[in-house]
């Protein structure tokens, strides 16, 4: 559990490929519950156009630490069988998919509890930023509420 | 005597002003001094609230900087 995981894709995250991580799981029978989320890119109209897609970049090595950092608090909390972070650097138009976390339990509530607080805790301190660029060419940088 | 340096990078916004590669430049003690010089250097950087970054680790109030250390410029962060 230790090991630091890859969690950056290059490009959008394929819908197939969210399906294949759930298939991977079904022989883990300790397993009751998994909880999903998945981020996807908003066609956000702004004052100056339209998103049309995102360009993500990250301090890679940076967000990989935190995110393991991330990881390993939830495992000690919450009574989890196993997780799966992935985020999306690069171009990622409107309606794909940029962020997958993946959390399984034998039971629904740590699943729930332990996604929300993997999936805040990600947005707010893992180091990766969204260029968000509108239907006019023009860039918009995002920021995090 | 060879100065010591450190390694300046930038993201999200930032890139604007400092570009996608890094910059190299002489070694200063801690980051109050660094971001004294910084704004000196890019008056633009006034614009763009940033934390800093020493050596990966995130840096709340004055931190010391250990020579040839890699500075991050970090813009909020806008994952998700």
């Amino acid at each position: 559990m230790s090991e630091m995981k890859k969690i950056f894709k290059q490009g959008p995250i394929d819908p197939a490929f969210v399906g294949e991580s759930i298939a991977k799981h079904q022989s883990k029978t300790a397993i009751g519950a998994h909880a999903i989320f998945l981020g996807q890119v908003r066609a956000d109209v702004k004052e100056q156009g339209q998103v049309a897609w995102i360009d993500y970049t990250a301090y890679e090595e940076m967000a990989e630490k935190k995110v393991h950092e991330i990881r390993e608090a939830a495992f000690d909390t919450w009574p989890l069988t196993c997780m799966h972070i992935y985020h999306s650097l690069g171009a990622v138009k409107a309606g794909e998919i940029s962020f997958f976390v993946f959390v399984s339990s034998p039971h629904r509530d740590a699943a729930f509890e332990a996604l929300r607080h993997i999936v805040d805790r990600i947005k707010a301190e893992v180091p990766i930023w969204g260029r968000e660029v509108l239907d006019d060419g023009r860039e918009v940088w995002k920021e995090n509420q | 005597m060879e100065t010591t340096t450190i390694t300046i990078i930038a993201f999200g916004m930032a890139t604007r002003i400092f570009g996608d590669s890094s910059i190299s430049m002489s070694h200063v003690n801690d980051t109050d001094t660094l971001r004294n010089v910084l704004n000196e250097r890019f008056p633009a950087l006034v614009e763009v609230p940033f934390v800093l970054a020493v050596n990966q680790e995130l840096s709340l109030g004055n931190q010391p900087i250990p020579p040839g250390a890699e500075i991050a410029i970090m813009p909020p962060y806008s994952g998700g």
